[in-house]
């Protein structure tokens, strides 16, 4: 029993962080009908800025803000610099230059730092635990679970009530139609750019306080994998969708790995790309094809 | 109020607009008529920013608009109501005509007049908390036309407001058009039900691939039986 609730958290806290992941990657496709697979490199960035800041010796919570900040200015120029110019073209033009974007971004931080991981000293409150009733829960799985559980309330706060919420709902069911009643096309493609680099910069804080604090260059490519799948699961373009199929992916992840022989863990990875390859087969229109409407 | 000049609008190989010419006065209700593909469509969004003109002026207060952005256009009192209505089916009654009615300055005069509207509109009023996916065709153009309403319009241009709605909901909606007339909006009329629009319309111009053949008063056009029966096909 304790065994099966410990399992429950971990499940969640996975699942919470991909959740935030996929959710960063379907606002952009919901407005601009584009899988930013340049979206990993958010992350990277926001790592590095904290990598950056620490060897400045600011203190850990000016790291993290410093990161997120980071995130979502290279979020929103990554937009203008680079799929402005592409905005509409081709759903395939559009994912090679996301493609391209990951692997300048990438080499930029293998030539200006290296290509070896370098690790950005976490607090040491993140390494405790506390223990309930025999479930032991690492304090960066309750930080995880918490900060999700508030992101997700703000987000559909904002999506709900305030302006730009509103026109980003109706951009992403029709942006011709948006248009015409006045919605600002730039703003509303560089408000969803900027929230969705905020939600990976806030995922790079929650990643590195799991991993120690380890940071390299090719850092986001796990991530962005992982929310691309959750968003295939959810069904592409919902946001509600992603999350849920964050935590779906979260769930199965730990299902795997503790219902497979140690021997074979590594499997669990390729049985989920298994199943997306699935979905991807069997429902292709989900993939590249017309936005759907961005449901809540 | 407005006038077009020489207005082309091509997609790709196809010339859709060929240099038409027309223009709409302040207080009028003008119809712009003609079968399917003439192109009636392609000229009003061509107005509004919808589709950038291959050439040719378009010039709304005085002022050049072609080529602008629709989200621009609006904001000079120039108003579309699109083909197919576009309602926002995933939000709310409300929410559409708040979304409209955003990029307006004054925000109580604006919430006033959403709720004059849904008092207008009793359907709407109804329906204001509801998904606005669930409105029939009517009630959904009548969604459309009181959204446009909170663009506070000086033109409001209309792209077929009648398509495939019942007879009696017909009536109904050329009767909101004319009351739109009657309060000082001026209307410009995209209708394929041409007898219905020339009955209440000042002027009408008559399109057919791409070019107008045919323009004037409802009652010159009206006269005219045989032109409308040529152009229009008889018995709309
Ligand atoms: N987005 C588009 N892409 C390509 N061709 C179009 C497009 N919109 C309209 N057309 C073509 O332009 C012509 C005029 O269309 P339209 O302006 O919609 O006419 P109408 O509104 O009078 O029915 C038609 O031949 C139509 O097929
Ligand atoms: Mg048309």
């Amino acid at each position: 029993m304790t065994e099966l609730i410990q399992q429950i958290v971990n499940g969640l806290s996975l699942g919470s962080t991909y959740a935030l992941l996929a959710l960063g990657l379907a606002i952009v496709f919901s407005i601009f009908g584009l899988v930013n697979f340049a979206y990993g490199e958010l992350i990277t960035i926001a790592a590095y800025t904290m990598l950056l800041t620490s060897y400045m010796g600011l203190p850990w919570t000016l790291q993290i803000i410093a990161g997120v900040l980071a995130a979502v200015v290279g979020s929103v120029l990554m937009e203008q610099i680079a799929f402005k110019p592409v905005r509409n073209a081709d759903p395939t033009t559009m994912i090679i230059t996301s493609f391209g974007v990951a692997i300048a971004i990438q080499s930029i931080f293998t030539m200006t730092v290296s290509a070896r991981p370098r690790a950005v000293p976490q607090p040491d409150w993140t390494a405790t635990s506390v223990t309930l009733g025999g479930i032991i829960i690492p304090a960066y799985q309750i930080l995880t679970i918490t900060v999700t559980v508030v992101a997700l309330v703000l987000m559909t706060v904002m999506l709900k009530k305030t302006r730009i919420g509103l026109s980003m709902r109706a951009a992403a069911e029709d942006f011709g139609a948006a248009r015409l009643l006045g919605v600002r096309a730039n703003r509303v493609v560089s408000a969803a750019f900027a929230l969705s680099g905020l939600l990976a910069g806030v995922a790079a804080i929650l990643i590195l306080t799991r991993t120690g604090g380890v940071v390299e260059p090719t850092m986001g490519l796990g991530p962005v994998l992982k929310a691309f799948v959750a968003i295939v699961i959810g069904g592409i373009g919902s946001l509600s969708g992603a999350v849920l199929g964050g935590f779906i992916l979260g769930f199965a992840e730990v299902a795997l790995r503790a219902g497979l022989p140690s021997s074979v863990t590594g499997l669990a990875d390729g049985v989920l790309f298994a199943v997306v390859v699935i979905i991807i087969i069997s429902r292709p229109e989900g993939i590249l094809g017309v936005k759907q409407r961005l449901r809540t | 109020m407005l006038q077009i000049d020489s207005l082309v609008v091509r997609y790709g190989g196809i010339q859709a607009v060929q240099g038409i010419s027309l223009e709409v006065q302040e207080g009028e209700l003008v119809a712009l008529l003609g079968p399917n593909g003439a192109g009636k469509s392609s000229t009003l969004n061509a107005c509004v920013g919808l589709v950038k003109p291959a050439s040719g002026r378009i010039v709304f207060e005085g002022r050049e608009v072609q080529g602008m952005k629709p989200e621009d256009v609006v904001r000079l009192g120039l108003v579309l109501t699109p083909e197919g209505r576009r309602i926002l089916t995933g939000l709310t009654v409300r929410e559409n005509l708040l979304l409209a009615g955003a990029i307006r300055k004054d925000r109580k005069a604006m919430l006033a007049d959403l709720d004059r509207l849904l008092e207008r509109f009793p359907i709407l009023g109804e329906r204001a908390g509801l998904a606005a996916g669930t409105l029939s065709g009517g009630e959904a153009q009548q969604l459309a036309i009181a959204r446009s309403l909170m663009c506070a319009p000086r033109l409001l241009l209309l792209d077929e407001p009648t398509l495939g709605l019942a007879p009696k909901v017909v009536d109904q909606v050329f009767g909101i058009v004319e009351e739109l007339r009657a309060e000082g909006i001026t209307v410009l009329m995209v209708e394929q039900n041409a007898v219905r629009a020339l009955e209440i319309a000042d002027r009408a111009y008559v399109m057919r691939t791409g070019v107008i053949v045919g323009q004037g008063t409802a009652e010159e056009l009206g006269d005219a039986e045989g032109l409308i029966s040529s152009y229009l096909g008889a018995g709309s």
